[in-house]
């Protein structure tokens, strides 16, 4: 699935990189290098739900980056 | 000349004394002298910052037990725990007892963090304290088993979450520590929940932090608690999950009230893991290990029954009036601590007074004259069965060895053999009673005290199997028939020391 959203470095459990989407959801990101994972950093992620994991975020479902588009 | 006197007052007329002392013209100053029992202020410089352990009222828990022989197993990204490879112990741990874990992503038994998540939920429930560094944890006599299965970025499968409960089930872990969670359930995680929990395994977790009416899994299993977040001013933090299946709510910190209001423990630096620091961080995360290093001091006092556990932590917290959000309230660890005390104590006394009619009506059934045991053999009865529970209750626990006196005999091998040897066979059977028998019966009044001794014993090892080890499984020391066996053969020990005496008063 894609979707788009702001990055955010949620200040939780000591530190997890969110995807704030523009539907409101949030997801836990899995995944993802230096460029993607800044602060407020504006993008359209590629990815699968891992229905299967879960992470110290707890402030969503955990979003396994496949691909993404800065901006 | 000036002068400094020190009167003792009854602490009803405290106040009463003060206005009276100021009030009179000799009398340049008059306050409370505030007698810091040396556990009840830990020397750890940053404990002061600690407002969760400080709500949770836990330095005056440490007055009755510190959690020694009650194994708690951190699933989660690790933990700083050792040094090995590129990974380092860091300093707050340093002392602390750790039993063997396992890495589930390497397949090896080193389970290193490599996030901080980990360490930093190890720190709340077991950091080293009173070390004179750093901060302190909620239970830091406890033993610490490091599981990991999340990654460096805070993720993990399911199966490897599962694999680990069951691991920590089948060695010896009284209490798992989940702060991790999703939306959605997993049967396989279900499963092996229900299959720790039926191992006499208490199942803490965060609620999640999507700030919604569903407690996230695993915590909303029915085997697990869920464990809500409060901030400083005993609110929920803005972050938690609330709702039907919060089973309780403890301190995880709430930064809208500035950097200080997070919950402070030593860990690495997720930012560079080749660095440690103390870090106020803040997550239902950081409210779990509240709980569960508080399940550990309950357990210590010989509550094993993971339901019984959760019904004292629970009738004990401080109550609030929205259970939605805080469950049955605001953990009290101090409270908690002394209910489990106080049951405990009460309901080995009473076995320990029942067995004694039997062995003294069994003793004296068979001769005509009729037997009375002596204080002596009273005393002994409470020695060996419950210990002089009630000692922090009057105020005297800063006796020396109060924590050791004030549990039964068997309990003593925490203290004579380590904390990994709890429910030692030798000292949970008749072994010491009928050697010190052997040794000693030399003469009558011995003979009495021996016999309380071991009646009391029984008492002990009594209770054990029938309200409290009896449901877990472990080392010979906590088998069911083991326990029961062996009580029998205190009573009839007892019984035979009590006839000898009949018989040669004759």
């Amino acid at each position: 699935m894609t979707i788009k959203g702001t990055v955010v470095f949620e200040d939780l459990s000591g530190g997890v990189w969110v995807l704030a989407a523009d539907d409101g959801n949030r997801y836990q990101m899995e995944g993802g290098d230096k460029k993607l994972l800044k602060d407020g950093q504006r993008a359209t992620v590629s990815g699968e739900l891992a229905s299967d994991s879960m992470g110290i975020g707890m402030v969503g479902e955990i979003l396994r980056v496949k691909s993404y588009v800065l901006g | 000349m000036d002068r400094i006197e020190v009167a003792r007052v009854d602490p009803g007329r405290v106040t009463e004394v003060l206005e009276a002392l100021r009030g009179d013209p000799r009398v340049e100053q008059a306050e409370p002298n505030h007698v810091y029992h040396a556990l009840y202020e830990p020397n750890d410089p940053r404990f002061k910052e600690q407002w969760h352990l400080q709500k949770i009222r836990a330095s005056d828990a440490w007055d009755v037990t510190i959690g020694k022989g009650v194994t708690v197993a951190v699933i989660d990204t690790g933990v700083a725990y050792e040094k090995h490879r590129d990974f380092f112990q860091v300093e707050d741990l340093a002392g602390c007892s750790f039993a063997k874990g396992f890495n589930f992503l390497t397949s090896d038994p080193h389970g290193n963090d490599d996030h901080g998540h980990g360490t930093h939920v190890a720190g709340t429930i077991a950091q080293a304290t009173n070390n004179k560094i750093g901060v302190a944890g909620v239970a830091y006599g406890c033993t610490i088993m490091p599981l990991k299965v999340l990654s460096s970025q805070g993720s993990g499968t399911v199966a490897h979450i599962a694999q680990a409960i069951r691991y920590a089930a089948d060695n010896n872990a009284k209490v798992i520590n989940m702060s991790l969670g999703g939306p959605f359930p997993s049967r396989v995680m279900e499963q092996a929940c229900t299959y720790a929990k039926s191992k006499g395994v208490l199942i803490v977790c965060a609620a999640g932090n999507e700030r919604r009416d569903r407690v996230s899994y695993p915590a909303a299993y029915e085997a697990c608690v869920a464990v809500s977040a409060t901030g400083p001013t005993d609110e929920l933090a803005f972050y938690s999950n609330y709702g039907d299946k919060v089973a309780i709510a403890a301190p995880g910190g709430d930064k809208r009230f500035g950097e200080a209001g997070g919950v402070l423990q030593n860990s690495i630096n997720p930012a560079d893991r080749t660095q440690q620091g103390y870090f106020s961080w803040q997550g239902t995360s950081m409210a779990a290990p509240h709980v569960a290093g508080a399940a550990a001091l309950v357990m210590s006092l010989g509550v094993a029954k993971p339901d019984k556990v959760l019904q004292i932590l629970q009738s004990s917290a401080r109550k609030k009036d929205d259970k939605r959000r805080f469950g049955a309230g605001i953990l009290d660890c101090y409270a908690a601590v002394k209910k489990a005390k106080s049951a405990c104590g009460w309901w080995r006394l009473a076995l320990a007074l029942v067995m004694a009619f039997l062995a003294v009506r069994w003793a004296g059934s068979s001769v005509r004259r009729p037997l009375w045991p002596s204080a002596g053999f009273f005393v002994c009865l409470v020695i060996g069965s419950s210990g002089l529970f009630f000692l922090p209750q009057l105020g005297l626990s800063w006796l020396p060895l109060s924590d050791t006196l004030s549990t039964g005999f068997p309990q003593w091998d925490v203290a004579c053999l380590g904390v990994e040897r709890h429910a030692s066979p030798v000292f949970y059977s008749v072994a010491i009673p009928l050697v010190l028998a052997i040794l000693f019966m030399g003469s009558a009044w011995r003979r009495q005290l021996l016999a309380g001794f071991s009646v009391g014993v029984g008492a002990h090892l009594a209770h054990a199997a029938l309200f409290a080890l009896g449901d877990a499984q472990g080392s010979l020391g906590q088998n069911v028939i083991w326990l029961l066996a062996n009580s029998a053969l205190c009573l009839l020990l007892g019984r035979v020391l009590l006839k000898s005496l009949a018989r040669d008063a004759r």
